[in-house]
């Protein structure tokens, strides 16, 4: 009884919190309330206001409007990430772990390399081959997250090559692709959706990671990540700069891992 | 008198009504003596025996009555004092010899952890004391045992390094809980037959509890028969073995295959 | 013991195969390195004669070899930017990111185990839970942002430190360990949250186990019994994740170093990939892939040490 309740509590507080920083993310994706690009020298490092709940940077931009942004732009990459990575490495896991072989020997040897690497450093050296910006980044993060899913999905085919439905679907004369993603995929949907919210949650900590080292996204475009780089020159006077991106990106993160802690 | 238990009642509280799992146990023993306690599972004859060895210390499990041993109110004495007669003066061992291990330690250390806490025996001291109980128990190649990780011995073998471990510090009282039900039936007359000498030659009292009257028929002068909580017969083995009081002492008798009477 | 040597010989051959990667990747991305070097105003003989002396003027496969010979000998060529060899740029800039890794991980562990042991020990009372929320929150907290909020409490209001007040340790061992004591703890402190979570979940199933009963009935206080009996029983599922950590934490140094103003491999490395410096990029990058791979081996060590189950299974 305790227990349910427990569940119930992750799953209402997940919720609140995704909602605080998703739907501020997604208005921002179509409207801010200011320009997040045209600099005013009047409203230099402005404290907060009614007109300016949270103040200005160091360009006179409104803090509000560039946190919508970027949480817009955190979550695109984010989302973007774990679609390649989770739509890639499923084709690759459900390929090496049904077949199995040799290939997927080799295959698995350069994965659990890929693997043992952290993804912000991976990512880092795909920014260094590719170059830094938007589009860049999205690739970058969602190759260097493709490892993980292979694993994941890997392992699943491994375990359902032998199972009945597999070997009756097989007998009924279904074709390899057929019961690879027909009949398996939709078995793997269960344990994919809670290493998706763990790998939304990296995505959006390596994106924001990469663009406070000034790799990632590039100004003027805001990010969550550059806006606390941006804010520590003025960390003594204006701490706001930076308590308010880093709040939100804490927010976001927290959010969906009480969500994925539910799906346990 | 050794020991001296009178009017024990267990209660547990982890659910919403309370649980009475032993209802005004009494027990006696003399120093030397060996008594059997025997029921079905779920009888109260475990917890009562934890209750005895200062075991039972979860804070939903309530204690009323009193347990002297050696002159010391278990129910009620501190911590220290308690801690002081385990692996000392009172020692335990328990019904799953392998699980009763822990995995990650040698049995040397295992079977010298009750002189590290009772006695200020050197390691050259220690360590000669460990191999003489090891061979005490009729294991072969002492040295080789204790050097051993417990997943490397058969399950006989772990039990008598229980035993080892537990007569270490030559205690007053032995509680052995079910210590032979896990194991071979060869190896079961083996363990009572070791049990019997110890007791012989250190003069150590034995708790023997067991669902198997035939066991303690073999090993035992004085037995208690519980049932649902209660002692509901009490005497001598022989006399409650030829002519049982209650219906259920019959049943159990009955239970055992008669092959093993007949050999008796 | 044979498989540990098997591991070695494979965790080589990795760093071989993750050397060869990482030179072909930077071979074939397009541009040209001298024309990046001295713009685009450059003429043409300015240009061959820098070509010549950055060895671009070889084909791929010519400096491939001469690359991976030097890489043996520990020479990872001339920098284009610095015109000084690598290796010497980067000599005294490795100590710091690996002290600062494994200063970080030592807090991880002198943290997360206690806090794990107390929480377990007093399993569902109210410390357990405020611990057990603190501990969520904590995780998910960059290390940057931490770092910037340990900045802002610690150095600019309790004034425990000065911020950018970077000493090197061949100047002040002392001082420089006291100072980096900050970043490590930005570092260390989500990764805390999480080895907390997984220790928890160990202790608290160990001790309903039976070996943890029997513990206590050879006279153990309760501290031992989870110090002695239990931590170890506990740790075993967890070190998988503390290799992980490990190689975390080196990403997350190279990361810190910026907030906290540290001349580490992330500063030369940042630098070097804006302005093209592909050796100096070679170069960090396959120390920090031995870094990385050098951690994967001591944690298989380790588990070999802690669990003697996987030896005779050998």
């Amino acid at each position: 009884m305790g227990k349910n309740r427990r569940y119930d509590f992750n799953l209402i507080l997940g919720s609140i919190l995704t909602a605080i920083t998703t739907v501020p993310a997604l208005i921002g994706m179509i409207w801010t309330p200011y320009d997040t690009h045209t600099m005013n020298n009047s409203l230099k490092l402005a404290k907060a206001s009614l007109m300016h709940p949270f103040g200005c940077d160091n360009f006179g931009r409104d803090l509000l409007s560039r946190v919508m942004e970027g949480s817009a732009t955190t979550l695109l990459i984010g989302l973007g990430t774990v679609f390649i990575g989770v739509v890639i490495g499923t084709f690759i896991g459900a390929l090496t772990g049904y077949y199995g072989g040799l290939v997927d020997d080799i295959f698995m040897r350069f994965n659990d390399v890929m693997f043992s690497f952290p993804s912000l450093l991976l990512a880092l050296v795909f920014v260094a081959v590719m170059g830094s910006g938007k589009i860049q980044l999205l690739f970058a993060l969602g190759i260097a997250f493709i490892p993980s899913y292979v694993r994941i999905v890997r392992a699943e085919y491994v375990r359902a090559r032998n199972m009945d439905y597999v070997k009756s679907a097989k007998l009924a004369g279904a074709s390899d692709m057929r019961v690879m993603f027909v009949h398996i995929l939709p078995n793997t949907f269960k344990i994919l959706l809670n290493s998706v919210l763990i790998g939304f949650n990296n995505a959006v900590l390596a994106e924001a990671g990469l663009s406070f080292l000034g790799i990632g996204v590039q100004p003027p475009d805001a990010s969550l990540g550059r806006m606390l780089s941006d804010a520590q020159t003025y960390l003594f006077n204006r701490p706001g700069l930076a308590i308010v991106p880093g709040v939100t990106l804490i927010i976001m993160v927290l959010g969906i891992s009480l969500l994925g802690k539910r799906e346990k | 008198m050794l020991l001296h238990v009178e009017d024990l009642n267990i209660e547990f509280h982890d659910h919403i009504v309370p649980e009475t799992v032993v209802y005004d146990f009494d027990l006696d023993m003399d120093e030397g003596e060996i008594v059997g306690l025997v029921g079905e599972s779920g009888s109260g004859k475990s917890m009562s025996a934890l209750a005895i060895a200062g075991l039972l210390s979860r804070h939903d499990a309530k204690k009323r009555g009193s347990i002297i041993f050696m002159g010391e109110d278990i129910l009620n004495c501190p911590r220290e004092t308690l801690r002081g007669l385990q692996g000392d003066e009172i020692s335990m061992i328990f019904q799953e010899p392998m699980t009763s291990l822990n995995p990650v330690k040698k049995i040397g250390w295992q079977v010298e952890e009750a002189m590290r806490i009772h006695t200020d025996k050197t390691p050259e001291e220690r360590k000669k004391r460990a191999l003489e109980v090891l061979r005490s128990v009729e294991l072969n190649d002492p040295e080789r045992v204790y050097n051993s990780y417990p997943h490397q011995l058969s399950g006989g073998m772990r039990q008598r390094v229980m035993i080892a471990a537990a007569m270490v510090n030559t205690p007053k009282l032995l509680i052995a809980d079910e210590p032979t039900t896990a194991l071979d039936v060869t190896v079961q007359a083996e363990v009572v037959k070791l049990l019997k000498r110890i007791n012989r030659e250190e003069n150590t009292a034995i708790l023997f509890i067991s669902h198997d009257l035939s066991l303690i028929r073999q090993l035992c002068k004085r037995v208690l028969v519980m049932k649902g909580g209660y002692v509901v017969e009490s005497g001598d083995v022989e006399k409650i073995f030829v002519n049982p009081e209650k219906d259920y002492t019959k049943r159990l008798i009955d239970s055992i295959p008669k092959v093993i009477l007949d050999r008796d | 013991m044979t498989g540990i040597i098997k591991k070695i010989i494979s965790s080589i051959l990795t760093i071989a195969v993750v050397a060869c990667l990482v030179f072909m990747a930077f071979s074939l991305i397009p541009g040209d390195p001298a024309v990046a070097k001295l713009g685009t105003q450059a003429t043409p003989e300015k240009l061959a004669a820098l070509r010549e002396t950055m060895g671009l003027n070889k084909s791929v496969p010519a400096r491939f070899v001469e690359w991976i010979a030097g890489v043996v000998r520990g020479d990872f060529g001339t920098s284009y930017s610095y015109s000084m060899p690598v290796t010497k740029l980067i000599a005294d800039k490795l100590p710091v990111t690996v002290i600062l890794t494994l200063y970080s991980f030592i807090l991880m562990i002198a943290v997360s185990v206690p806090l794990a042991i107390v929480a377990a020990r007093y399993e569902n009372s109210a410390l357990d839970k405020t611990i057990q929320i603190l501990s969520q929150i904590t995780m998910s907290v960059p290390p940057f942002f931490g770092g910037i909020i340990i900045t802002l409490i610690f150095g600019l209001g309790l004034k425990l430190f000065a911020p950018g007040g970077y000493v090197s340790y061949s100047v002040n061992a002392g001082r420089f360990l006291g100072y980096m004591f900050w970043p490590a703890l930005a570092i260390a402190l989500p990764k805390v949250a999480m080895a907390f979570s997984l220790l928890y979940g160990g202790l608290t199933t160990e001790k309903r186990k039976d070996y943890a009963r029997t513990a206590y009935s050879r006279g153990n206080s309760t501290k031992d019994v989870f110090y002695k009996h239990l931590l170890k029983n506990a740790c075993i599922p967890v070190i998988t994740f503390f290799g992980m950590a490990l190689a975390d934490m080196i990403a997350g140094s190279i990361v810190i170093e910026q907030v906290f103003s540290i001349p580490g491999l992330g500063r030369i490395l940042l630098t070097s990939i804006q302005n093209r410096d592909y050796p100096v990029v070679e170069a960090i990058i396959v120390c920090i892939a031995v870094l990385v791979i050098v951690s994967n081996l001591l944690v298989d060590i380790l588990y070999r040490v802690i669990d003697p189950r996987i030896i005779t299974e050998d």
